[in-house]
């Protein structure tokens, strides 16, 4: 679980100072485009897909550059192959199935060079119920209702989860939505209760919640790169260790390769 | 006749035996008006060359001397100076008061000589804060704040603005042992780092070593900041205070025996949130925000040889939004120190001495609850002595063990929480050392003082162990019984300071020191939270190590009136703590593996001038330095400059005496800016913008500079009630300096990336009444 307690610099200083924002200019050098592949196998039956991109200049205002000539497949524990063709800009695609407690590996082939990376697709975990409560503001927080998962987590093993919410329908992706998190402080409860962090929501909206038991790979890679996602989109200027995240392609290339399983449920809030 | 020459004859060894003979003059100095014990005080032979001594901590001096006829000189910058003649015959206890300065109300002041004790003292590399003195200097919200001035000198950078952290000579913010009254306090930061924990009417003395720290000292890698309390006014009963916008503060003091023992009560709040409450803002008006300070002493003299002392500190800081969310941390130190005096040539001190430092915080209510507390408790035994020899040499040596217990998180979850409360394994460990050193004159030039520590260190059960891989994964964990050994480190570090004396106004310094360090403090932000974790070394955690040689000259112009001096550094570190990417450093029972360990090294020169005389007064201070670390993980195993790694760093403080009741004064500080790890190119992940980065700290924060100013007004002063105002301007032209950089959407348009810079503060006016009784 990554509780930033909320920045209380910035907390305080909203409270006791000028807290003055301003543009400045900051000149920042150009690097050479590196490959970014990210991929996420969902368990059963479903479309599997492969984004192939590039990295642009940091202030550029080019659209990101996409790979469509790679060759991608993805192998199952048993050698079985599945090619995965190219259907739009970068994104490579198939209806692929994916097995519980299977590892299965993804091969991209691209500039005379093959990258590898293996994913364990987890067991599926319910998501029990949703549960809201009424909270005045606090903070940066406007008076809303938060939101809580209940589910319960395997005491055996150590599991990793994310959960993605819709507000009627729509998806919320801003940086601090981006949550993961172990099961650290809830292992092995049977009605573990999971938040959802920093967000306070309006009476009234339909609420559309879905829990994720993603693999360590995902773990890893998800939490590594939402400590230096900041709010607005930019990169978190807090962060202790600033750098890519550690995905688990073999080669020194950004992205991953993750597999989970999906629950969702659906809660409308009072008005 | 016979009988006569008989007699002469038989007495004669006798008398050439009593001229040789040595007698040992000692005894206490202190001050005059309040007997407070006076620290560093120097008694001067005058009729013999290069024959003298200094206090010690506790205002102890001793000199052996031949017997016969000597003046003695005893003084102590900013008092009268004390000429004693003296026929020594036998051993002789002679305790002293002199008179402070600002007491004297003739116009002709007799000023101490020992005024080129920068010069002539034989440690470099030390800043010394006379506490009086930085009354005057104008600081954030009219507090006077001694880690704020101490700050403002060369070698020590502040760790930024809204931090009571500093950096020494390039080390880390954990790196410094800040210890009050003997206790080491491991969070001297109030309201995130606003105001430190120090309340200064209760201060005496305030010494910070940044190199050749003598053996008596170990521990932390950069620093120590010895700070002591004052003992109270064992004269009379008074006291001082202050009412001020933010905080009001006051100091009773005096007698529990005239003169042989006394009390100090000091205490500080902070009431920002009664403007708060305020607020029409709801989520504004209930948020608490409050500190408090609490510092204690009480002496007293059981007798000729024996005196019992008695310190405590006891801190808290509150902050949260109504009974939705709580936080608060705080301090609690105490030192019970007895003083004996076994001859007038041996000093022992004993000290029990206990720490502990906590913080707290809780969200929602009854079976809702989340709360997390953290705790580190030391306690300390120790034993000093100081031995005097004869007038050339003074020998410490002694030994100390400390118990420390880590508690890195205790989880309290109320039953519908959802949370398991389980408490994190609590880590013990003990960290001991004995040394030695002398001090010794050599010769009328040349003096030295040399050490050596061993230190030790036990990392202990009951407890687990963790291996890793070399990624980080976990690998086994093994039970430990309770105090079974789980990893011991130890090593020597042997300490030097050498001080050659060019001619009566100037010297050069020599210093070598190597320390170790067993306890390291992970941090995760910017400025020192107080969630900061301190971890023990272990079986994956080595011991900081660090080795720092510097070489200064020092050069006093005018009869003392200014003092200068150039010190250059080098200081190489081994075994300096970073983390991997996306370290969770919150109550992860594993931390150990977010751990990579690299080296450091720092180097510079750094320049001073100070005007101590006049009615213009203060000091010019110049840092030239850079600092770098390395570590196989990070920025491709290359070489990268430390956050801390400000180039320049540039600070002046100028006080001025208007009239005898106006005082203006003003600092100026420029500092170029923190390394920063910017983003080089960005892509697209899972549907967010992830910055893409080449390299690690590889861009700078903009330049800081700010101008405070200062005034303060004297109102009355008369026997029985001194009063003034105090006004001050913290950032005088307002300038926003940058406490970070964001890039974000333009708000005029989204598709442009713009950097975005936050600033803390502009203009911040306070306003102080200070009384004194």
């Amino acid at each position: 679980m990554k509780l930033q307690p909320i920045n209380l610099l910035l907390l305080l200083s909203v409270v006791l100072v000028c807290a003055c924002e301003k543009v400045i200019d900051v000149d920042l050098n150009e690097s050479d485009p590196q490959l970014v592949i990210e991929a996420r196998l969902q368990q059963g039956q479903h479309d599997f897909e492969v984004l192939i991109s590039q990295t642009v200049n940091y202030f550029s205002n080019e659209a990101p550059a996409f790979r469509n000539d790679a060759q991608v497949r993805l192998l199952d524990n048993t050698g079985t192959s599945i090619d995965i063709p190219l259907v739009n800009d970068g994104l490579y695609r198939a209806n692929v199935e994916a097995v519980s407690g299977q590892t299965y590996t993804l091969e991209v082939t691209l500039d005379d060079t093959r990258y590898l990376a293996s994913a364990e697709v987890p067991v599926p975990v319910e998501l029990r119920e949703l549960e809201s409560e009424f909270r005045e503001a606090f903070g940066p927080l406007d008076e809303g209702y938060q939101v809580f998962l209940r589910f319960t987590d395997d005491p055996q093993r150590k599991n990793y989860y994310r959960q993605i919410h819709a507000i009627d329908g729509i998806y919320e992706l801003a940086g601090e939505d981006l949550q993961v998190t172990d099961d650290n402080l809830f292992d092995g409860s049977e009605n573990a209760r999971l938040p959802i962090f920093q967000r306070a929501f309006d009476p009234g909206v339909t609420l559309t919640v879905i829990l994720q038991h993603i693999d360590e790979g995902s773990f890893e890679y998800l939490n590594s790169l939402s400590d230096i996602i900041g709010e607005d989109g930019g990169p978190n200027s807090g962060s202790a260790a600033p750098g890519n995240p550690t995905g688990n392609w073999d080669g020194e290339i950004l992205g991953y390769f993750g597999a989970f399983t999906a629950d969702t449920l659906q809660i409308e809030l009072p008005e | 006749m016979h009988k006569t020459i008989l007699l002469i004859t038989l007495l004669s060894p006798l008398l050439a035996w009593a001229q040789g003979e040595k007698v040992t003059l000692s005894g206490y100095m202190k001050d005059a008006s309040n007997g407070e014990d006076l620290i560093g005080a120097t008694a001067l032979v005058s009729n013999l060359d290069g024959v003298g001594t200094t206090t010690n901590i506790y205002g102890f001096y001793s000199l052996t001397l031949p017997a016969g006829e000597h003046q003695v000189a005893f003084q102590y910058l900013g008092y009268q100076v004390k000429l004693i003649n003296l026929d020594l015959k036998e051993d002789l206890q002679l305790d002293v008061e002199l008179v402070p300065n600002s007491q004297v109300l003739e116009e002709v002041v007799v000023t101490a000589e020992k005024a080129d004790q920068n010069v002539t003292e034989t440690r470099g590399s030390v800043t010394k804060i006379n506490v009086r003195e930085i009354e005057a200097v104008p600081v954030l919200f009219g507090e006077r704040d001694v880690l704020k001035v101490v700050q403002l000198n060369p070698g020590i950078k502040s760790a930024g603005e809204g931090s009571s952290g500093f950096y020494v000579r390039g080390g880390g913010l954990d790196q410094n042992l800040i210890l009050l009254d003997e206790a080491p306090v491991y969070n001297p930061s109030h309201l995130l780092g606003f105001f430190s924990v120090f309340n200064s009417d209760a201060l005496k003395d305030v010494t910070v070593y940044k190199g050749g720290m003598a053996a008596e000292y170990g521990g932390r890698t950069s620093s120590v900041m010895d700070i002591r309390m004052r003992d109270g006014n064992s004269k009379e009963f008074s006291g001082q205070g202050g009412i001020g916008l933010i905080s009001s503060r006051l100091t009773l003091e005096g007698p529990i025996v005239k003169d042989k023992g006394s009390f100090m009560v000091s205490g500080r709040r902070t009431y920002a949130d009664l403007f708060l409450g305020l607020s029409s803002d709801e989520s504004t008006s209930n948020t608490n925000l409050y500190f408090y300070d609490l510092n204690l002493k009480a002496n007293y003299r059981l007798g000729e040889s024996d005196r019992l002392f008695l310190s405590g500190y006891f801190g808290r800081d509150n902050f949260g939004f109504g009974d939705d969310f709580g936080f608060d941390w705080g301090n609690a130190t105490a030192t019970l120190r007895w003083n004996h005096l076994f001859s007038n040539k041996l000093f022992s001190n004993t000290s029990l001495i206990y720490s502990n430092y906590d913080y707290e915080f809780g969200f929602g209510q009854g079976d809702d609850a989340i709360g997390l507390e953290s705790v580190i408790e030391d306690w300390n035994f120790k034993q000093d002595f100081t031995y005097f020899p004869n007038d050339r040499n003074t020998v410490k040596f002694g030994a100390n063990l400390i118990l420390h217990t880590l508690e890195p998180g205790n989880l309290n979850a109320g039953a519908n929480s959802g949370f398991t409360a389980e408490d994190a394994e609590e880590k013990y460990s003990h960290e001991a050392a004995i040394y030695v050193q002398n001090e010794q004159q050599l010769n009328e030039r040349l003096s030295l003082n040399y050490g050596l520590r061993y230190s030790f260190f036990d990392y202990r059960g009951e407890g687990t162990a963790y291996e890793f891989d070399d990624l980080g994964n976990l690998l086994s964990e093994t039970r430990y019984e309770s105090g079974e050994s789980i990893q011991t480190y130890g090593g020597l570090e042997p300490r030097l300071s050498a001080t050659y004396l060019l001619n009566s106004s100037s010297s050069m310094k020599l210093g070598y020191n190597r320390n170790y360090q067993y306890l390291h403090l992970l941090s995760n932000a910017t400025s020192s939270t107080p969630t900061d974790v301190w971890v023990p070394s272990s079986n994956n955690v080595e011991p900081q190590i660090a080795d720092q040689v510097s070489l200064g000259y020092f050069r006093n112009f005018k009869d003392n009136m200014y003092e200068t001096s150039v010190e250059v550094y080098y200081k190489d570190m081994q075994n300096v703590i970073d983390y991997r990417n996306g370290a969770n450093l919150f109550f992860n029972e594993e931390i150990e593996g977010d751990l990579v360990y690299g080296d450091g090294r720092a180097y510079g020169a750094e320049f001073y001038l100070k005007k101590t005389q006049g009615r213009l007064t203060g000091w010019v201070s110049y840092t030239l330095s850079r600092t770098l670390r390395q570590f196989d993980e990070i920025n491709n195993g290359e070489e990268f400059p430390a956050r801390q790694d400000r180039i320049h760093d540039f600070a002046i403080v100028a006080m001025y005496d208007l009239s005898p009741k106006v005082k203006v004064s003003a600092n100026f500080v420029f500092n170029t800016g923190d390394a920063v790890t910017f983003p080089s190119g960005r892509y697209t992940v899972d549907g967010v913008v992830a910055p893409y980065y080449t390299e690690r700290n590889g861009y700078r924060m903009p330049n800081y500079h700010r101008l405070d100013l200062g005034v303060t007004w004297l109102r009355k002063k008369t026997e029985k009630w001194e009063s003034s105002w105090n006004f001050s301007l913290y950032n005088a032209y307002g300038r926003e300096n940058a406490f970070s950089i964001d890039f974000q959407p333009s708000e005029d348009d989204p598709t442009v990336t713009e950097a975005v810079q936050l600033s803390l503060f502009k203009w911040v006016p306070s306003a102080t009444y200070n009384f004194k009784f």
